[in-house]
């Protein structure tokens, strides 16, 4: 049982690489900049950002430069809300697909994630260049512990495989989801430390949501690998270990349960 | 997999589809509580397959014929594993190359180069086999000036071509082919009878649906006639279409 669901999934690998490929050239076909878009985007948007909490805000005292700590938050964040967007429709737009071919379903899913973890890997680039131009002015200090910020983004690409997995299979059959989930998002934006220092929020009657809210594990844990040079402490990579892969289990659960439904719904 | 005799290639047994007529256009949860509220969710069901029973031996050529929406698409995609069937078995043994839609793995954006090798992973070909055989694929497609087109600008024709050519690079135990035939012109029309009529020869089992009895008549050793989702007659091809021409 196992193994054939296994041998099914490695024989619809040039698939995945070959939908990735399909979105990637699609992406870039007929813009000037092309690839660069990738890695301008994010700094442009860290310019808005910092223009406006630093010049019109005045937030302070995040303990490193402000776009820095915007950046390295944003990355991460922007990655989950882009795969959960995009996977969340993956279903509906190859409607025309599912209904001629067999295909494991899940390969749509599964082929936004990797196609947003790819484009995610460019904004990496482009944050190396933001914190490389602060560690020449000596703002920021480099730490052994950046080889280590491949884990909390590994963590991040298995709790979006799930929610993917969930909202892709609810949007089948309602359709609401798909327009309220961008309100959603930048909700989940705002109760994620990315554009405020945490301590802003303690003794906010709300704390405990942020307690609750997994991205702040996530973007927490790769901002002291990346900046701070902290590894996160044992509870908290448990805590991330438990939420990414019971979100995958539950999104798997749920997107078996009601796959072979999508069919009559597209 | 438990087919009765080795031959078995496809069996059906007792195969019903239904479909859902009310939670067709369902696509908002206001919609479904005030439908669940009115307990009209469940109603109308339309049934496209009524407990059809059939197998298809190694070798055959197994045509199905029918009026429009009589299920014979269904029966297809129930057989490729497209549809999950509402009750009922299913048990195919083999490779499937399934030509329901030509081309529905196109990304139209794409020149041909590039959806060659897409179509071919949808179909699960890896990358390594559709290099080898990219040469065969544009020579049998006769599309090599236009290789680097986006398929947009495509003729359906043209579509057809490359899409056939993809579908049938690699012989595939089962085919199965859905009124494709139709479409290009007179000399491709040939040259894809032939190639199937190759693949029939060297073993390959074939179910094919079509309008055209003649098509049916010359190429198939079995056929099914459909009626209103049941089986109305099913044996050797001169009695059931003589029947079905009859009716």
């Amino acid at each position: 049982m196992l193994k054939a669901y296994w041998r099914d999934f490695v024989r619809f690998i040039p698939l995945l690489m070959g939908l990735t490929n399909k979105d990637f050239k699609l992406k870039y076909r007929r813009s000037f900049l092309g690839i660069v878009w990738s890695m301008l985007n994010p700094l442009l948007m860290m310019i808005v950002f910092t223009s406006v909490f630093v010049i019109i805000y005045r937030v302070q005292s995040v303990g490193m430069p402000f776009s820095v700590y915007y950046i390295t938050g944003a990355t991460l964040f922007n990655f989950f809300s882009e795969a959960s967007s995009s996977s969340m429709t993956s279903i509906i737009d190859n409607a025309s697909l599912i209904k001629k071919v067999y295909i494991p379903k899940y390969i749509f899913v599964l082929e936004k994630c990797a196609f947003s973890f790819v484009n995610m890997l460019f904004s990496l680039i482009a944050m190396m260049g933001v914190i490389l131009f602060y560690v020449i002015t000596g703002e920021v200090h480099l730490h052994l512990t950046i080889f280590l910020i491949f884990i909390p983004m590994i963590f991040v690409f298995i709790f979006s495989v799930g929610i993917g997995l969930i909202l892709s299979a609810l949007s089948v059959f309602f359709r609401d989801i798909v327009h309220i989930w961008g309100v959603l998002t930048t909700v989940w934006m705002y109760l994620t430390p990315i554009m405020y220092p945490m301590d802003m929020l303690s003794g906010q009657s709300f704390e405990w949501v942020i307690q609750l809210n997994p991205m702040f594990y996530f973007v927490d844990d790769f901002r002291n690998l990346m900046i701070s040079g902290i590894i996160p402490s044992m509870d908290h990579f448990l805590i991330s270990f438990v939420i990414c892969v019971g979100t995958f289990f539950v999104g798997m659960f749920v997107f078996r349960k009601v796959q072979d439904r999508f069919i009559l719904h597209i | 997999m438990n087919l009765d005799s080795k031959k078995v290639v496809v069996q059906l047994e007792n195969v019903s589809m239904h479909f859902n007529m009310s939670s067709e256009k369902l696509s908002s949860l206001k919609e479904y509580f005030i439908k669940l509220l009115k307990r009209q969710l469940f109603f109308k069901k339309y049934v496209a397959i009524d407990n059809v029973s059939f197998s298809i031996e190694k070798g055959d050529v197994f045509g199905i014929v029918g009026l429009n929406g009589c299920g014979k698409s269904t029966t297809l995609k129930i057989v490729s594993g497209i549809l999950k069937p509402t009750t009922g078995k299913v048990s195919v043994r083999g490779s499937i190359a399934p030509l329901i839609e030509l081309g529905a793995g196109f990304d139209m954006e794409l020149t041909a180069r590039e959806n060659i090798y897409l179509n071919g992973a949808v179909l699960g070909y890896s990358k390594k086999l559709i290099n080898e055989k990219f040469d065969e694929i544009v020579e049998f497609s006769e599309m090599k000036d236009f290789l680097d087109v986006p398929m947009k600008n495509y003729s359906s024709g043209m579509v057809a071509r490359i899409a056939f050519a993809i579908a049938t690079i690699v012989q595939p135990d089962i085919l199965i082919v859905d009124e494709i035939l139709a479409v290009g012109d007179f000399h491709f029309r040939e040259k894809c009878t032939k190639r199937i009529e190759t693949m029939m020869k060297t073993g390959t089992t074939i179910v094919l649906v079509s309008h055209d009895i003649e098509q049916i008549e010359s190429l198939c050793n079995k056929v099914m006639w459909l009626e209103k989702g049941k089986i109305k007659m099913i044996g050797g091809v001169k009695e059931v279409c003589e029947a079905y021409k009859n009716s």
